[in-house]
């Protein structure tokens, strides 16, 4: 607990007032209960936006959404890329060629091809994009820690717990894996950025689903069309972002080191 | 030695036949096509659009459509655009130089930014690591488009040092863009290369140097660097294949031209022959990157030869 | 634990304070701006912002109405429409006949016309124009449908051309007037291909394309021999510019900072609050424009309950405030539409203004007398247990999802809950419409003839949306399209639109306005009769100071 420190209470803090957002939000984050683009005032902490809803209701309620999409992304990236790469790594023969082919052939296509193709198989919409994110950067992701898993496969230890019988599952969950590790969750929490800023992207572009929803990387999107006579809308998703990625980022740093 | 580039080489024509296989399937299962999407608003009948569609090869089967679709790659044609007529190789050529430099340009800022700063978040005194770690997450949590408009007011509008506009390929006019698309990556590379160094630091290697009197700098730059160097390749060269594929926002955003847009526009408008010519350029891009960076890595470290 | 708590304390501070200090940058900058000579076109030169990058340029294969903006001025047609008046007038063909029973079209044109490659203009140029666009290897996208029932040609001489219909096709001198049938050179058709020539347009207007470099810019200089304009061109222009350079922005955000940097002296499609806040300078004029067509509308399935309900749909247009929406989105510089037709069509009829004021009070009243009312209270009507949900397909231009947002907000106030379904793009749009789960969806179209209406009304149309069948709406629109007596087709188009709004068959948001500005090189700067097309020709040039 004391490791994860400041930036850890602030996750939990914002994880806990997005869960109560329906109840802690002055108001509803889709009606219209001001004037447009109102600066902040008493009444609104952080000003109206250009249909005159409340922004702190929406950031507050768009953090949530948010955080939900860049983590079920960054859980499918990490588990399923990170399981695979380890695999990949550690196993090498058949199942690393397998592997490394598909996730090339992946990353060989524009990560953009891919989120496109995505979103427009499956339709618009918030797990969509998650899906669509993870999917950019699974490949990615994997080779990443393929990578490390062959550093760590190449080492002297590696060799020694084997001839003396390690099993190979049991070499990877106790050796390769935890060595493998800082280099895999610090990429891991730039998979996470990463996921974040690609939801935002195609946000974006148009592929967000329900433009009404609060979420953060589409605030910052139309924020930024009326920034001159409104930055309050932009700054308000801006900065939010920025926190909660940076919060993210430093506890996944913590974890790691 | 030989025999690993061989290999590689192979997996790479291997990634090739993936990719475009795969862009050829996602298209095709996407609903409507470039001919209906053209004709929609014009007043065209169902038959008329039957018909242009029959003369285009569309109404084959899918099997037929895949296989000419090959043996086209395989003679090196990439067809013609369904929404202009114009060869593919032409659409593409055109938009190439401006991509390739902005790609290029960006690459250098994104490598040179990203590895300074995490050198700095690794290895520098308290200030400097406090610095480096709080932009390297700044970095990492601001949208590209966010980072390219700040950008734009801040240089163009307010300090009109640089055009907003970017026309052509000249220094001036790639010095925001490439700044802007490069300093966005830089983030991913920069946190890479702080945990490897991180890592390193600690090991016995670099206590024995240290121990020696071998100065901080020379250490890192020596072994360090080499000693994960593998990895931050292949994140490198990832990159690449990523900027190639496409920097849409910052074309829009600069109004530049450039792969990514023509991407854009050929995958709303179910343009197949030209999403499939991007594909294989994207593709052959990343398989000669990829490779090049498996080859250099494994040279340097043997150990990665074996399978 | 107190250094831990200090670290990240001052590491989170550290990035927040960065990002405030760029923002406050660009607060700063926002109420500093200067304008900079860092990126000035060169003397003589302007820069004209297009704002669309379409997949094609050339008039006779692809549709954009972008490409028009620069082409219009590069090719003559053989009629023109005057731009206040929306006559036909003379252009390439100083005068025509249409025989009785509006079959032939008989041209009689111009003997003192050059092609900007010396080619004399004459039939026969005419015909190699038209057998270009009806070949099927061109595969001309819209040129080809714009001739309707058009069937053959006859050559009667050097200068006279006739044009043979199958049936009478009213619309085909408006599709005459228009770039998409503009005359090209027949030795530049031949000597480029199909797919090569629109990088090397040559036509007889009064610019010349220089260069075109897809995607990035198109360069026109002004023909000097140019004499055989239409009357609206003026031939007293004391000061013409004499090169154009049009170049793509295509994000919003980028046009108005273009503008203010003087990297552009013309642009188009500004953003509502961009345009206001350029008015106020006085260095930069701004020029709403009117187009005409449909109106950004969003048009009722009605075959999906509960918008099958005549009353439904009528109470939901009478809940809606139109006018607070065109305040908010558009800043009132678009006027409320009221009908399928925008108030600058020819043949609209000002009677739908009268229906369906906002009038909440009995927007409730009908829901009431039709059975709705809150028995859950979850604020939202219901019928039979079925809430009053109503799904909007929403596309992304237009301002279309703004408007939807204030709609699904004003709705949510009287007990209408809107769920909206934005598409990326028209594959999307049309895979949407086609799965027939909707209740309304957003879209418009341009021109300046309401045979456009048939695409959307008739009950076999391929983007009969509304999924209307409607015998009087068909005949009406058909015998529209067949006759060339205006009276007649004022007549029917006064029925067509009645009908539509007495069947509440679409709520109308605003008629579309293109909002331009210029800088204070250029001067005169006027648009033709469709609203999108610039009279390059009539532009003066006053130079730098």
């Amino acid at each position: 607990m004391r490791r994860i420190g400041l930036s850890g209470a602030f996750l939990a803090l914002w994880a806990l007032s997005s869960l109560c957002a329906p109840l802690i939000a002055p108001y509803d984050p889709l009606a219209t209960v001001g004037e447009a683009l109102m600066a902040p005032s008493a009444q609104h902490w952080l000003g109206t936006d250009l249909i005159g809803r409340d922004v702190l209701s929406r950031v507050l309620h768009g953090g949530a959404r948010t955080l939900s999409v860049a983590l079920i992304a960054l859980s499918s990236t990490v588990l399923i890329g990170g399981a695979l790469g380890l695999c990949a790594g550690y196993f090498g023969g058949a199942l690393d060629w397998l592997l490394v082919s598909l996730s090339d052939a992946l990353l060989a296509l524009p990560s953009l091809l891919i989120a496109l193709c995505v979103l427009t198989l499956a339709g618009s919409g918030a797990l969509q994009i998650a899906i669509a994110a993870s999917l950019s950067g699974l490949p990615a992701y994997l080779r990443l820690v393929r990578a490390a898993a062959r550093q760590v496969r190449a080492q002297p230890y590696i060799e020694a717990a084997r001839a003396i019988g390690a099993s190979p599952l049991g070499v990877l969950w106790r050796h390769v894996l935890p060595n493998a590790l800082p280099t895999s969750l610090s990429a891991g929490v730039v998979a996470l950025a990463w996921a974040a800023l690609n939801a935002a992207t195609l946000h974006f572009l148009g592929f967000g689903g329900d433009p009404s929803a609060p979420e953060l990387g589409a605030m910052l999107a139309e924020g930024r069309l009326i920034f001159r006579t409104a930055p309050w809308v932009a700054l308000s998703a801006g900065t939010t972002l920025t926190l909660l990625l940076l919060a993210a980022n430093d506890v996944a740093r913590r974890l790691a080191a | 030695m030989l025999r690993f580039i061989l290999r590689r080489v192979l997996s790479g024509l291997m990634t090739l036949w993936l990719a475009a296989t795969l862009a050829f399937v996602a298209l095709r299962l996407a609903p409507s096509d470039a001919i209906t999407l053209q004709l929609t608003l014009s007043g065209a009948t169902e038959s008329q659009i039957a018909a242009r569609r029959a003369a285009l090869g569309l109404e084959l089967l899918l099997g037929a459509q895949y296989l000419n679709m090959l043996s086209g790659l395989l003679r090196g044609d990439l067809g013609v655009s369904l929404v202009n007529g114009r060869a593919v190789a032409a659409l593409i050529g055109e938009q190439l130089t401006a991509t390739l430099s902005l790609a290029l340009g960006a690459l250098i800022v994104s490598t040179l930014a990203g590895v300074g700063l995490g050198i700095g978040a690794a290895l520098g005194n308290r200030l400097v690591r406090w610095l480096a770690q709080a932009l390297i997450a700044l970095l990492l949590a601001t949208p590209i488009y966010w980072l390219g408009t700040l950008a734009i007011y801040v240089f163009a509008v307010w300090l009109g040092l640089l055009p907003s506009v970017s026309r052509g390929n000249s220094l001036q006019a790639l010095i925001l863009p490439c700044g802007v698309l490069g300093i966005a990556l830089s983030g991913g590379i920069a946190q890479v290369t702080a945990a490897a160094l991180r890592e390193a630091k600690n090991a016995p290697y670099v206590q024995v140097a240290h121990a020696k009197g071998l100065p901080m700098r020379l250490i890192v730059w020596r072994h360090m660097l080499r000693a994960q160097g593998s990895a931050l390749i292949s994140l490198i060269g990832l990159q690449g294949g990523f900027l190639i594929g496409g920097a849409v926002i910052t074309e829009a955003l600069f109004t530049r031209r450039g792969i990514g847009q023509l991407l854009l526009n050929a995958v709303n408008g179910r343009d197949y022959p030209v999403v499939q010519g991007v594909v294989l350029l994207s593709a052959l891009a990343y398989s000669l990157l990829g490779a090049a960076a498996d080859i250099l890595a494994a040279w340097r470290d043997p150990r990665l030869r074996s399978r | 634990m107190p250094r831990i708590f200090l670290r990240t304390a001052v590491f989170l501070s550290c990035g927040a304070i960065l990002f405030f200090i760029c923002a406050s940058g660009i607060l700063l900058s926002s109420l500093l701006t200067r304008p900079t000579s860092a990126a000035r076109p060169a003397a003589a030169r302007i820069v004209y912002g297009l704002t669309l990058l379409p997949s094609g340029f050339d008039p006779h294969i692809n549709a954009s109405a972008e490409l028009g903006i620069p082409l219009r001025s590069v090719y003559d047609t053989l009629v023109y429409r005057d731009p206040v008046t929306k006559e036909f007038v003379p252009g390439l063909a100083e005068r025509w006949e249409i025989s009785p029973d509006s079959m032939v079209y008989t041209f009689y044109l111009r003997r003192d016309v050059r092609f900007h490659d010396g080619e004399p203009f004459n039939a026969l140029a005419v015909a190699a124009n038209l057998d270009r666009i009806t070949a099927p290897e061109t595969r001309s996208q819209k040129a080809v449908f714009m001739l309707g029932s058009f069937e053959r040609y006859v050559v009667l001489d050097e200068y006279t051309i006739q044009l043979v219909l199958k049936t009478p096709f009213a619309p085909l001198l408006d599709s005459l007037s228009q770039v998409y049938l503009g005359i090209a050179s027949p030795k530049a058709l031949r000597e480029y291909g199909t797919d090569l020539y629109q990088l090397h347009q040559v036509g007889t207007g009064p610019y010349r394309m220089v260069e075109f470099i897809p995607g990035d810019y198109i360069l026109l200089r002004r023909n000097p021999d140019y004499r055989w304009g239409p009357a609206f061109y003026r031939t007293d222009n004391p000061a013409p510019v004499e090169e154009i350079e049009f170049r793509f922005f295509t994000d919003p955000a980028t046009r108005a900072p273009a503008l203010e940097s003087g990297a552009a002296d013309i642009m188009g499609e500004l953003a509502p609050l961009d345009a206001l806040a350029l008015a106020r300078r006085d260095d930069i004029a701004l020029l709403p424009q009117p187009i005409p067509g449909m109106p950004l509308q969003f048009m009722f399935n009605t075959r999906n309950a509960p918008t099958d309900r005549l009353e439904v749909r009528r109470a939901i247009i009478t809940a809606t405030d139109r006018t607070a929406i065109i305040d908010s989105v558009f800043q009132q510089l678009s006027p409320v539409a009221y009908g399928p037709l925008t108030a600058v069509t020819p043949f609209y009829e000002p009677q739908v203004k009268q229906y369906y004021p906002h009038n909440r009070e009995v927007a409730r009243q009908t829901l009431i007398e039709l059975g709705y009312r809150d028995n859950d209270g979850d604020k939202v009507l219901d019928l039979n247990g079925a809430p009053l949900r109503l799904i909007v397909i929403v596309p992304t231009w237009g301002y279309a999802p703004q408007v939807a947002q204030h709609l699904q907000s004003q709705w949510r106030e009287q007990g209408i809950d809107a769920e909206l379904r934005q598409v990326p793009n028209l594959a999307g749009l049309l895979a949407a419409v086609q799965s027939g789960d909707y209740h309304l969806v957003a879209f418009n179209d341009f021109g300046a003839d309401p045979s456009l209406l048939n695409n959307f009304y008739l009950s076999d149309a391929r983007n009969n949306f509304m999924r209307v069948s409607n015998a009087n709406l068909d005949q009406w629109l058909r015998q529209a399209v067949q006759t060339s007596d205006p009276a007649a087709r004022q007549n029917f188009y006064r029925g067509v639109q009645g009908l539509i709004m007495d069947q509440a068959l679409i709520l109308p948001i605003r008629d579309y306005v293109n909002l331009n500005a210029h800088g204070k090189r250029v001067s005169g700067l006027t648009f033709d009769a469709y609203g999108w097309f610039p009279l390059l020709a009539n532009l003066t040039f006053n130079g730098d100071d």
